[in-house]
């Protein structure tokens, strides 16, 4: 039996959205830019002393920079415009993102309009004034052999303190903390890796960010960085070297616990195990969508699945309730090897009745030509019960007992039906709950479409809506005794194809990367705030910054203003008049000020969001229990590696010019 | 001094310490002028905050300047390539604990363009030349004041620099590391090198220094050779030998003086410095192991032998 599903709190980036991502990124890394480089500017020509040794800024630099705000308050003057016109300039306002809840999939990003092109070209403007310094010390200035000499130091002082040993001993205690947590046999590898990764990854993040924290301000204050700086070393290149050191150090540790943990693991599996999670599945999603019915809620907590029912005969005029999941599209290997494709699925059942013990919920599996309606389905459907009767009886009269010769037909004609029909039909199936199920569908039905796919367009010219290539409708079957109503829970990640399977190992170690990343990205925090706070306030900081990104799906619920009671000052006002929390307040001057003040705030909130690192995103351990890939391309390089470069670069270069305004000798 | 080549050059050299708000703390430094030149010793001397440290640290690009300019070698003093020329010995040996000498220097070394070969070359070579090739394998955390002090001046030689700022280089040093430093820094002006060297000891200063700037509460009081700044013009020094003195010779004296306006002031036997005279015995001390002081005479009056100065312990 199979337990298996792995849904996402949020679709991971896509490669088709890097684009748009990428200007996001510009935009929101450029505003604070502009922002930063102006209050530098203030700072200075504000202030009657002058202090030398400072950046010299070059004329080029200041006409970007005063470029980036001229477009910057030309994009102000486009909102400005657009709100007295009464919305006449809309279509040449930046786009923005508009909350998704969780467990749906984000729709696509609209064209970009010149409000977008005008933002993006200014907040490159201003990043460019802030990185041109940056890159001429990097490109003419640095080498990588004294960052290297600094990293080595980095990891000399980290062995020679006994950092390694201690970090060794705890990582050999938790590393065979599951022998202390009972589970199922089934569960093994699941457990194993939960626990190895809810124990190293606290681990490893305090290790981090304690040296990371710590590192630079140490030297700072027992002076040893002056014998460093006073050689023709760029302080950058300080800052490089022990964020080198660390991570080849944490690296290097990783690996480690990386390879222990493949050999326990490999050291033995029950079978169960190796068919529930040993493995790393290639699934394919569709999309989901319902027919019937709007996927009904039953008030379950955290769940993200809708609901369908069967026929009851109390309500015979009851609309047929479908769950559908289109596949737009199936690579050309699915089926070409003339092997059945196998569907795996997990759903929930919802009991209206106590039902029948030890069973589970009947059900019906359409596998068809996604050109197919609802409709179409139905009539096939029926249309290919009565040919297959017909063919049926006709065989057993010719097969006169001969049970083999009888089953050699009825292949046969299920065969032919599913070429001609191009469905095929599972009825009567017994699901179950909190057991991953899987059925197998000929390869000749993924072979047709194949063919089809070749020699037929599916989109019809003046069609609104993109026709999927393939589909799978689920129904209830009715209940004809009106004894076992129930209603079946699905999601989106709850049905896929099976495109193939590969190791377990292989996506233990994309697992372990995942990790790393984080890692990483905590690590970076740690050394660029400690290149100008203390060690103490450094680490509190870094672990500031960790502890929101854990709540960000929390946080990015009030900046969107889907909580319940609306803003703190709403809030503070309901309850001061005794309001109901989740009410509309009334319309007066006092609520207007309320909803701008609090408006003003989600405003802080969603700037804010913009400094937190999304955690969870590099959380891939689920992906290695539940035995699902990881891809290398769009799980890892796009939605790990490439996050966490675009994070960590912004704090590369603040702490660049941290430590370059740093009065290292300065004892105020 | 004219045809000098110029190695340091200040020019209102200010430092104002603020705190976090920008508010006035202590005014380190308050326009300094002054130049040190390629080849002479010079020195900074002063009482405890009068902002010698200060300046070293703003010719390093250690602190910024509030006003004025800190040149070296004709660049802004914050420019980094310039350190490639400077070796810099802080008062407190801010090392590594954890590497040993051979590490340290190889470290140091690495943050120069010097090859593989010839930083071993070097470091050995500083090793010998500070005399820790016996220390070498050990870290640094094991190592007495003396001889932090001694790694400090190495790791400060490593790139052969041709400006050594040496922040109280004998802090902490017996009179035989203090004299073995002088030597050191007397041998490095000899090869050329420009030294600058902050100190609060004086007789260090008066010793080794070709020119000395004195400061206090971060002005500069004094500045000029060690030689004219001592020089007293109004008296005259005389030394003789083959005499000793007595009422006759001063009589005599007195006339020859009386007739050319001047008189005598004092007639006496001239002394040593203690260093010297430290040196001297420690030095016949190595010479002659088991040599002891002997009194002149013992508390009854009568000589000591050396058969009673020999102590009661027996080994």
């Amino acid at each position: 039996m199979l337990f298996a599903t792995l849904i996402q709190d949020r679709a991971p980036l896509q490669w088709v959205e890097l684009p748009r991502a990428m200007m996001t990124w510009v935009q929101t890394a450029g505003g604070v830019a502009a922002l930063a480089a102006l209050l530098w500017f203030a700072a200075n020509i504000a202030g009657s002393r002058r202090e030398k040794g400072r950046l010299t800024v070059s004329r080029a630099a200041v006409v970007a920079f005063g470029a980036s705000w001229i477009g910057f308050v030309g994009v102000l003057l486009l909102f400005a415009v657009n709100w007295m016109g009464d919305g006449t300039l809309q279509h040449w306002l930046p786009t923005s993102t508009p909350p998704v809840p969780p467990g749906q999939l984000p729709p696509p990003p609209p064209p970009a309009t010149l409000g977008d092109w005008l933002l993006t070209a200014a907040g490159g403007l201003a990043l460019a004034t802030i990185l041109a310094p940056v890159l001429t010390v990097v490109v003419t200035r640095m080498r990588w052999g004294r960052i290297w000499a600094i990293a080595s130091l980095s990891l000399k002082e980290a062995v020679r303190s006994k950092v390694v040993l201690i970090f060794g001993v705890m990582a050999l205690v938790f590393l065979f903390a599951d022998w202390f947590v009972p589970y199922k046999p089934e569960n093994q590898v699941r457990n194993y890796v939960r626990v190895l990764y809810w124990s190293m990854t606290p681990l490893f993040l305090m290790t981090a960010s304690l040296l990371g924290s710590f590192g630079i301000p140490t030297d700072v204050k027992s002076q040893s960085i002056h014998t460093i700086v006073t050689k023709p070393v760029e302080k950058f290149e300080v800052v490089l070297g022990r964020f080198l050191g660390y991570t080849v150090l944490i690296t290097v540790g990783l690996a480690a616990v990386t390879a222990v943990s493949i050999l326990y693991v490999a050291r033995g599996v029950t079978e169960e195990a190796k068919l529930e999670s040993f493995t790393a599945r290639e699934p394919i999603y569709g999309m989901l969508t319902y027919h019937g019915t709007k996927g009904e809620n039953v008030g379950r907590m955290y769940d993200v699945r809708g609901y369908i029912t069967g026929q009851h005969p109390n309500q015979p005029n009851q609309q047929n309730q479908y769950a559908s999941w289109a596949f737009d599209s199936l690579p050309s290997s699915v089926g070409a090897d003339g092997n059945p494709v196998r569907f795996q699925f997990g759903f929930d059942i919802f009991r209206l009745t106590k039902g029948t013990e030890n069973q589970g919920v009947l059900c019906s599996f359409l596998f068809a030509d996604g050109r197919m309606q609802i409709p179409d389905l139905e009539r096939t459907k029926e249309r290919v019960k009565r040919e297959f009767d017909q063919l049926h009886a006709k065989a057993v009269a010719k097969a006169g007992g001969d049970a083999v010769a009888l089953q050699k037909a009825v292949d046969g004609i299920k065969l032919k039906l599913l070429e001609e029909h191009r469905m095929y039909v599972t009825a009567g199936f017994n699901v179950t709950d909190y057991h991953t199920q899987q059925l197998e569908v000929p390869a000749a039905l993924f072979q047709r479409l194949h063919q089809l796919e070749a020699t037929e367009a599916r989109q019809q010219a003046g069609d609104a809506a993109r026709v999927p290539m393939f589909q799978v409708v689920v129904s209830v079957d009715p209940d004809t005794q009106g004894k076992n109503q129930q209603m079946l829970g699905v999601a989106r990640q709850d049905l896929y194809l099976l495109a193939a399977e590969h190791s377990f190992f292989a996506n233990f170690v994309k697992g372990i990367v995942g990790l790393w990343c984080l890692v990483m990205l905590v690590l970076g925090v740690a050394v660029a705030c400690s290149t100008y706070l203390s060690g103490v306030i450094s680490w509190l900081c870094t672990i500031f910054f960790v502890v929101a990104g854990l709540f960000v799906a929390d946080i990015q619920e009030l900046a969107d203003n889907r909580s319940a009671g609306g803003g703190p000052l709403e809030s503070a006002f309901k309850l001061a008049s005794r309001l109901p929390i989740a009410g509309q307040l009334d319309e007066s001057p006092t609520t207007t000020i309320i909803t701008h003040v609090d408006e003003v705030y989600r405003w802080w909130l969603r700037s804010f969001l913009n400094l937190v690192p999304d955690i969870t995103r590099h959380d891939l351990h689920r992906h290695v229990a539940e035995g699902f890939d990881i891809s290398w391309t769009s799980d890892l390089l796009l939605n790990n590696i490439l996050m966490l470069l675009g994070y960590l670069f912004p704090w590369a270069i603040l702490s660049f010019y941290l430590m370059k305004y740093r009065e290292i000798a300065n004892p105020m | 001094m004219a045809g000098q080549e110029t190695v340091v050059e200040t020019r209102k050299l200010t430092k104002i310490y603020r705190d976090f708000w920008g508010r006035q703390k202590k005014v380190a430094l308050r326009a300094l002028n002054l130049q040190v030149f390629r080849g002479e010793i010079f020195g900074l001397l002063g009482p405890n905050g009068s902002g010698k440290t200060t300046t070293i640290k703003l010719l390093l690009g250690l602190l910024f300047p509030t006003d004025g300019d800190a040149l070296v070698f004709g660049q802004p003093a914050a420019e980094v390539r310039k350190n490639e020329r400077i070796g810099y010995l802080p008062e407190e040996s801010y090392l590594y604990r954890f590497l040993n000498a051979e590490e340290t220097l190889d470290f140091y070394g690495r943050l120069f363009k010097i090859s593989r070969k010839d930083r071993e070359e070097r470091t050995q070579r500083l090793i010998e030349t500070v005399g820790l090739a016996q220390d070498k394998k050990r870290i640094l955390k094991e190592y007495s004041k003396g001889m932090r002090q001694r790694i400090g001046l190495a790791q400060a030689l490593i790139n052969d620099p041709e400006l050594v700022i040496l922040d109280e280089p004998t802090s902490g040093l017996d009179p035989l590391g203090t004299r073995w430093m002088k030597d050191l820094i007397i041998g490095l002006r000899n090869q050329g090198k420009t030294i600058i060297m902050c100190s609060h000891r004086l007789e260090d200063v008066q010793d080794i220094c070709d020119r000395v700037a004195i400061l206090n509460e971060g002005e500069l009081q004094e500045l000029g050779s060690v030689k004219s700044l001592l020089e007293d013009v109004q008296r005259m020094e005389m030394q003789a030998s083959g005499v000793q003195p007595n009422d006759a010779l001063r009589k005599d004296l007195e006339e020859v003086l009386a007739r050319h306006g001047g008189k005598i002031e004092f007639i006496g036997h001239p002394t040593t410095t203690l260093e010297d005279l430290f040196l001297r015995i420690i030095a016949k001390s190595k010479a002659h192991p088991g040599r002891r002081y002997l009194p002149e005479k013992s508390p009854d009056g009568k000589p000591v032998t050396e058969a009673q100065a020999q102590p009661a312990i027996k080994k």
